[in-house]
């Protein structure tokens, strides 16, 4: 019974955040871009809204909220993929969301997203080099697409015989036997 | 559980045995492993059938089992009936293997929309041997049937495949189909990889194959009657059958020929460039 009570507040939290990201994409096509921190901040809020009324209804806080965060780790990714895939004049404008980040001395690339990581860090990150080179940012949003945003640990470089990026392999999460 | 190797000219005959399963080119008892010595292949000191080495040189390859297409494409054939006084035999120069090496083993494609080109690429030893190139379509088949002789009767299993690639045989066949597509104008004769065209076109041919970097070898040339597919014969050369008339068939698919084509010139760029 409180499952089924789960079930359906967590429809309706779901049916909140698709509106959100409809906004949000029917926003974008008429020029009003957001940041990605606004919609990290809204959904945020949506989140603890969940939360608290799970908590109230005494149901079960932890697995609803994963399964909340999941999707809209999903709405995530792929609001970034569209953003990512337009062209460079139009991302000028926008905040620097995307690009390299420095934290303290070391700097790390992200590609749409993800960490580029090393083929021995891939392993760290319990993940295993998938055997596909993906060699324009187009390619790589329509192969990540699918992907669960949790799936994903990061992106191998593939190199070529110079030592230059030829491109880049997805390191995905080994599947638990 | 180890077993003795034994080569040999002929397989034993199976009823012999309590158990027995057989392969195409071994016969494998409770104790014993039977291989027909012609197909024995040496590498890396083991001399074990085409399969054993196939199984062992792909162990590590994570084939994507998805298959994000309508079906499965067969070989591409054609033929003309007709007489030519003077026609070539070419054929794609180890065509499994040379297409294998420039899409990637793990090739992931979806016709018209995307294609990811595969990091690994087939083992030298599939160049030299024609049957291990076979396998690269053979052994990637979606199951696995063995004959099994126990309890006095024969039985035919059939089990998942663990090397079950369909991205890569299609991707293949697919090509195959595509370069046959290009040159349906000029040929009379194709079966997989090879194809019979009049001697007047041998210029244009081999200039379009040059221009894609597609290996070719002559195999034939000479006077040629094309009776049906699988039924030809060309100078010294003939099939088995070759005077039965089967007619005019064709299956050549026309379909994304030049998207294929386009995706050989990509995939031909990244390995340029890969060590």
């Amino acid at each position: 019974m409180a499952h089924g009570r789960g079930k359906q507040l967590f429809r309706e939290v779901s049916k909140t955040v698709t509106q959100l990201k409809r906004d949000i994409a029917s926003a974008e096509r008429t020029g009003n871009f957001y940041t990605y921190g606004e919609f990290m901040e809204w959904t945020l809020q949506i989140m603890e809204e969940f939360e608290n009324t799970l908590s109230d209804s005494g149901l079960d806080v932890e697995f609803w909220s994963e399964r909340l965060s999941e999707k809209i780790g999903n709405l995530q990714t792929e609001l970034e993929t569209k953003r990512l895939l337009m062209s460079d004049d139009e991302r000028e404008d926008e905040e620097d969301w995307d690009s390299d980040f420095e934290d303290g001395n070391e700097t790390f690339e992200t590609i749409l997203g993800y960490d580029v990581i090393s083929e021995g860090e891939c392993g760290a990150r319990e993940g295993r080099v998938r055997g596909q080179i993906l060699t324009t940012l187009e390619e790589l949003a329509e192969y990540l697409e699918p992907i669960p945003a949790g799936v994903v640990r990061g992106l191998v470089p593939v190199e070529g015989k110079d030592g230059e990026r030829v491109g880049y392999s997805v390191c995905a999460a080994t599947k638990s036997r | 559980m180890r077993r003795d190797k034994i080569e040999v000219d002929k397989l034993p005959i199976y009823w012999q045995f309590e158990r027995a399963i057989l392969g195409n080119f071994a016969l494998t008892t409770s104790n014993e492993r039977y291989m027909l010595r012609e197909f024995v292949i040496e590498h890396n000191g083991i001399r074990d059938t085409p399969s054993y080495h196939f199984n062992q040189l792909i162990e590590n390859v994570q084939f994507p089992k998805k298959l994000d297409n309508i079906s499965q494409l067969a070989y591409p054939y054609k033929a003309i009936p007709c007489r030519l006084p003077h026609a070539i035999y070419l054929d794609i120069r180890s065509a499994f293997y040379t297409i294998a090496s420039v899409f990637g083993l793990e090739n992931v494609h979806r016709e018209g929309r995307y294609f990811y080109a595969g990091v690994t690429q087939p083992h030298k030893l599939f160049a030299e041997s024609k049957i291990m190139r076979a396998l690269l379509v053979a052994g990637v088949r979606q199951k696995s049937t063995l004959q099994e002789w126990t309890h006095g009767e024969i039985r035919t299993r059939q089990f998942p495949n663990k090397n079950h690639a369909p991205n890569l045989s299609r991707s293949i066949f697919a090509f195959l189909h595509s370069v046959h597509s290009a040159l349906s104008k000029y040929t009379v004769y194709v079966h997989t990889d090879g194809f019979i065209i009049p001697v007047w076109y041998l210029q244009r041919v081999s200039r379009w194959l040059d221009d894609r970097s597609i290996p070719y070898t002559i195999k034939g040339d000479g006077a040629a009657q094309i009776f049906g597919v699988g039924s030809y014969r060309i100078g010294e050369m003939h099939t088995k059958l070759y005077h039965t008339g089967y007619g005019q068939r064709e299956n050549i698919r026309h379909e994304f020929s030049q998207w294929w084509l386009h995706q050989w010139d990509r995939c031909l760029e990244i390995r340029s460039k890969l060590p």
